[in-house]
Formats: structure tokens, C-alpha cells, sequence
């Protein structure tokens, strides 16, 4: 295409060169034509001129040189007004060049010719083509470097990773991705941190299914057997309304038990997130008040709602009732007559803050743990009946809302904060 | 006699059922699967239908949706071992008029069956929206928030006045704890403890003030009924 380009250009250049000379030739004769040319070959440039008047050659052509810079007519060059390609030899050169000629046949027998040099036209396109070749053969070469050290890179930084997932699931849980060798910052140090967070949370989820499965078992049994024993007896001693009635509050205590459990079940797997609302928690403690207060006062004790304002969140209204219930419950139960209980939302800098604090005995720092552990029980003997699962129900609710439940004394008494963060 | 269909696989419950309500005074049939029990529920004779969610074959949902498209307007308490909240959801939006998680009391699924029996009948004589409940001498404006016993005022807060409008609109039924949970305070699940029963006797407190009648009766086993002795 450039060629292709620069062909037009030094045609058009030469047409335009001919026409000026035929147009002198035609107005001041061949005398005039002649001066032009001299006059423009005396500044050295690409062009090739030559004017050839009638004479007796061989062949009867016009061939004698008039004007111009080459030795004579180029022998089987036709007279029409085309282009040609040809190599000339100027006067007072020493090596021929390639040249674009065009030709004219003039009245009185004259012949023009006027040629422009491809030379230069023809070292151009040579360096264009050698810079082509060497910039292909660089990007290629660029190219092969780059996707090799890519492949490389990628390559051994998945392996770490899919290595990991390998021994994991063999069964090594303790395996997780090495963070410093995958190079701080990227995507990879990305995924590598979200996988370690994932292979935490299976193995934490393997253990507590194991302890739940141990606890259940365990703690199931006391009140079956209870049961099996009053039906043993009353098989024996025949019907007695006492006796059937307290089978009736065994079955549904275990009943309870077992729905509790499940509901823990479920929400450690997330069941619960889509019934998410945006919900106002002050309106929330203000509701829990409300229900609870007769019965609080009932016992003599000062149960109050406290907020700054509206404190909304987005969270599952039925759970978060659910969850206070349970503290409330368990601060009744565990708060002396004549105490308080008190109930506070509060925003805070990442979410919002539930918190249900009692008077009462507290729980030992040491027992903390004990106390959130589904079926944990802080008085061996089990006497206050509450079957344990309360604490580790309004934990399970805190952790769906992907936020925490921490036990703290209350100077005295027991404070227990829910932190729900606000995404 | 009220006739109750019962649509229930499990054979032990379903007697269970049958007895309960046939001692309540009740006739009841029982189906066994999903298209017997659409196919007898379909002729629509019966005056309220007791449907298990798990059934062979159709199940209970499928059921349901069927009867309502065949224009049954029976009310239909659902049963179902799946108790949450979203289950619940899911068996009224398809069309049930109560749903009722299992083990329940015989008393609670009676209570039930009354109270959608009730309701139904309601929507069907078309009554225009009641703007006054009253039951013996017991008077209640539902627009100014009154409330009065032979003729005197009765102070009560707000979520007083909204157990005793919902025992009013139940009056002369049993209104159980759960019942009570659900429809005054939004409450889907069991607070385990005694509150309902301290808020009921508080309101009972105030209604009997000055020696009145009791109105608010508890009835052992099952929860509260305003009405006659």
C-alpha cells in the first residue's frame, strides 16, 4: 500500500512536470523548452530530463538530444503519455538508477521524456520492511517470555493452593494455605487467606459437630431413662395420674431439647439469612420490655429499655427475639428479687450493639465457655430447669448476623452484648 | 354435628386426631393419602379439613393448592413436623388458614379449628368491618379505644387493649398461649416461660375490678376463653 502511495505521488509529480514543460514548449518553442531544462537541472534533484529533436537516426526516430541530462532516447522507450520503469544512467553519473518515466510526443517531431529516481523511494521501503521483520521477531520473542514466566508464576502458585485442598480433603484438616510464600497484596494472597478462613470454619464446624453429637447423646439419655423408668413402674402399679403426667413433662422436655438443638443445627448453616429486614433494635428492646415486664415485676425485679434514638440494622426480627427472650429469660432466673435487668441498643462504630445485663450471680470468667457450649451447664446437679441451651442459642443467632455474643461481669452481675455488624 | 376431614398417612395420629375430636363433639373422616383425601374434600361438605404436609404420593402442599383451585373454600389447618417460621409462611401463602407444628396438643389444634371455623364464617356472611366488640357488659370501641364495663371506664395500655380485642373477637372460644404469642405479639416461637399467663391475669385483674363477673376463664391444659362461666 505504500508502495502503492508513493506511486501516485511521483506520478502525479511527473505529470505535472511534463505538462509544465510541453506548456512552455508549446507557447516559446523548444528554445524555451531547452532553457527550462537547463534552468532546472542546474539545482541537483530526482529528476531525469530529456528533449530529442528530429535527425537522421536509424529508424527513422527523432533522437538527437536537445536539452537535458541524459545521453540519449532509451532505446525501445514508446512515445505515449504512460509510465515506465527504468533503469538510466544520468550524465556525469557513474552508476545507473531506477526511474519512473513518462513520455510525450511533441509537434515538429520532438520527443520530451521526464523521469523521477526510485532510489530513494526503494530505501525507504527496504527500512520499513527490516524494521517490520525486527519488531515482529522482538514482540514474539517479548511474548514467549512473558506467557513462560506467567505460566510459571500462576502455575506454582495454584499448585500451592490446589496442594492444600488436596491434603484437606484426605483428611489432614489442619492444613491450610502458607500465606508468606504466596507474596503479599495479590489475588492470589487473596484466595489464599479466604481458603484459610473456609478450612477454619470446617474444621471448627467438624469439632463442634462432634461435641454436639457426644453432647446430645449424653445429655438425652438422662431423661429417656427417666421416662423408661416411670413406664417400667406404671406397667407394673397400673395407671396413675401423676405418674403419666410426669412421663408427659420428660417427653416434653426432650422434645424441647431436641427442637433447640436443631434449631442451633440450622443456623450454623446458615438457614435464616434471607429473612433479613431492616429493623429498628431500640423498637425491638421497647417490644421485649414490654412483654417481659409484668413478669419481671411479678418477681420483683426493675426490667428497662434504654437507646439514643432509632438503632437500625438489617437482621431477622423473630431470631433477635428469640435471642433476647433467652437472656432475659436466663437473667430472671438467675437475678435475685429486688435487682434490675436492663436492656440497651446502642449504634456502634461497625453495626449495632444488643446487650441484656443482670444482676445477679454472673459467670465466672473460667466458666465463660462452659456456659456457651450447647447443652454447657454451669451447676452440675442441672436443678434450675432451662435445659442449657439458651446461651448457646442466642450465640448461634449472633454468629447468622454474622456477629459475636460475649459473656462480660457486670460489677455485679453478668452483661451479655450481641455486635452485629452493619453488612 | 360439624364434620372435620383429616388427611393424615401416619396411623397413630390420625386415630389420635379422631378421638380428640370426636370427643369434642366432632364427626370426623379420615383419608389416608393426598388424592383420597382431595378427591373426598372436593364435594365440599366438610366444615373444616386437618392436613398433613408429608404425605405419599400428592403431598400436602399439592393438596392444598388443588382444593383452592377447584374454588374449595373449606379452612384448613395445616400439619406439618416442619415448625419454622419460613415453613409456616410457606403453608398459609399456599393457602392454608392455620398451621400447626408437630407434636401439638389435641387442645391447640382444637383451639385452632374453632378459631378458623369462626373466621371463615365471618368472611362468608360478609360483615362489614366491625368498629365495635362487645360480650356481656363488656363494651369496647375500636376507633376511640374504649373500654368499658357496665358502663364504667377501664383504663389499659396499648398492648392490653390488643389481647383483649383479640379474646373478644374469639369470645366464647379456648385462645391458647401460642395463639395469644402469634397474634398479639408477633411472636413465633415458645418464650418457655409463664409471660403470656401474667400479662392475661393483669388484664383479668383490671376487667373484674370492683367485683364483677369473671369474664377471662383459664381452661386447664389449653389457655383462656372470655366468656360465660
Amino acid at each position: 500500500m505504500t508502495q502503492n502511495q508513493l506511486d501516485a505521488d511521483a506520478r502525479s509529480l511527473l505529470v505535472a512536470e511534463r505538462e509544465t514543460i510541453v506548456e512552455v514548449f508549446n507557447r516559446e518553442g523548444v528554445a524555451g523548452a531547452a532553457a527550462l531544462i537547463e534552468a532546472e537541472l542546474r539545482i541537483p534533484g530526482p529528476l531525469a530530463t530529456l528533449i530529442t529533436g528530429p535527425s537522421r537516426a536509424p529508424g527513422g526516430q527523432a533522437s538527437k538530444p536537445i536539452a537535458g541530462d541524459l545521453p540519449g532516447w532509451p532505446a525501445g522507450l514508446a512515445t505515449d503519455d504512460g509510465f515506465h520503469r527504468l533503469e538510466l544512467l544520468r550524465v556525469g553519473r557513474t552508476t545507473a538508477e531506477p526511474f519512473l518515466v513518462t513520455t510525450k510526443q511533441l509537434s515538429g517531431g520532438y520527443r520530451l521524456l521526464v523521469g523521477r529516481s526510485l532510489e530513494e523511494q526503494q530505501r525507504l521501503t527496504a527500512t520499513l520492511t527490516t524494521s517490520l521483520v525486527a519488531a515482529i521477531g522482538i514482540a514474539l520473542a517479548l511474548a514467549l517470555a512473558i506467557s513462560f514466566l506467567l505460566t510459571r508464576t500462576i502455575g506454582s502458585r495454584v499448585q500451592e493452593i490446589a496442594d492444600v485442598a488436596g491434603a484437606v480433603s484426605g483428611g489432614d484438616l489442619s492444613r491450610r494455605v502458607d500465606l508468606p510464600a504466596l507474596g503479599r497484596g495479590d489475588a492470589f494472597y487473596s484466595l489464599g487467606i479466604a481458603l484459610n478462613a473456609m478450612l477454619a470454619r470446617i474444621e471448627a464446624l467438624l469439632d463442634e459437630l462432634r461435641s454436639i453429637t457426644d453432647g446430645l447423646a449424653h445429655d438425652l439419655r438422662s431423661p429417656l431413662t427417666r421416662m423408661k423408668a416411670r413406664i417400667d413402674r406404671l406397667a407394673i402399679s397400673g395407671g396413675d395420674d401423676a405418674a403419666i403426667a410426669a412421663i408427659g413433662v420428660e417427653a416434653d422436655a426432650l422434645l424441647a431439647m431436641l427442637d433447640i438443638s436443631l434449631e442451633i443445627s440450622r443456623l450454623e448453616a446458615g438457614i435464616g439469612r434471607d429473612g433479613f429486614r431492616r429493623i429498628d433494635l431500640a423498637e425491638l428492646i421497647n417490644d421485649m420490655a414490654e412483654m417481659y415486664g409484668p413478669l419481671a415485676e411479678d418477681n420483683g425485679v426493675a426490667l428497662t429499655a434504654r437507646s439514643d434514638g432509632p438503632v437500625e440494622i438489617m437482621a431477622n426480627r423473630q431470631l433477635l427475639l428469640r435471642a433476647l427472650a433467652n437472656l432475659v429469660d436466663n437473667a430472671l432466673r438467675h437475678a435475685p428479687g429486688g435487682g434490675e435487668i436492663m436492656l440497651e441498643a446502642a449504634a456502634s462504630s461497625d453495626g449495632a450493639r444488643l446487650s441484656v445485663a443482670d444482676r445477679g450471680p454472673g459467670i465466672a470468667d473460667a466458666m465463660r465457655p462452659e456456659a456457651l457450649r450447647r447443652f454447657g451447664r454451669l451447676d452440675a446437679a442441672r436443678s434450675k430447669s432451662g435445659a442449657g441451651l439458651g446461651l448457646s442459642l442466642a450465640a448461634a443467632i449472633a454468629r447468622l448476623h454474622g456477629g459475636t455474643l460475649t459473656l462480660t461481669g457486670n460489677n455485679p452481675g453478668l452483661r451479655v452484648e450481641i455486635a452485629i455488624p452493619a453488612n | 354435628m360439624a364434620k372435620i376431614l383429616c388427611i393424615e398417612d401416619d396411623p397413630t395420629t390420625a386415630d389420635y386426631i379422631a378421638k380428640g375430636l370426636g370427643e369434642a363433639g366432632f364427626t370426623v373422616d379420615i383419608a389416608a393419602d393426598g388424592r383420597d383425601g382431595l378427591f373426598q374434600a372436593s364435594d365440599g361438605s366438610y366444615d373444616a379439613i386437618v392436613l398433613d404436609r408429608m404425605l405419599p404420593g400428592m403431598d400436602g402442599l399439592a393438596v392444598l393448592s388443588a382444593l383452592r383451585a377447584a374454588g374449595v373454600v373449606t379452612p384448613v389447618v395445616m400439619l406439618s413436623a416442619l415448625a419454622s417460621l419460613d415453613e409456616r409462611v410457606r403453608g398459609l401463602r399456599a393457602g392454608s388458614d392455620d398451621y400447626l407444628g408437630k407434636p401439638f396438643a389435641l387442645a391447640e389444634l382444637l383451639a385452632r379449628i374453632e378459631a378458623v371455623r369462626r373466621r371463615s364464617q365471618a368472611a362468608a356472611g360478609g360483615d362489614a368491618p366491625v368498629t365495635r366488640l362487645a360480650h356481656g357488659d363488656l363494651e369496647v370501641d375500636l376507633l376511640s379505644r374504649r373500654v368499658t364495663r357496665a358502663g364504667r371506664r377501664i383504663e389499659i395500655q396499648p398492648r392490653e387493649f390488643r389481647l383483649l380485642e383479640f379474646l373478644l373477637r374469639h369470645a366464647g372460644q379456648v385462645v391458647t398461649r401460642t395463639m395469644l404469642l402469634e397474634g398479639v405479639w408477633d411472636y413465633h416461637f415458645d418464650p418457655g416461660t409463664n409471660v403470656i399467663d401474667v400479662h392475661v391475669s393483669r388484664l383479668r385483674k383490671k376487667l373484674d375490678d370492683g367485683g364483677a363477673a369473671s369474664l377471662l376463664h383459664t381452661v386447664r391444659g389449653a389457655g383462656y376463653r372470655l366468656g360465660e362461666a
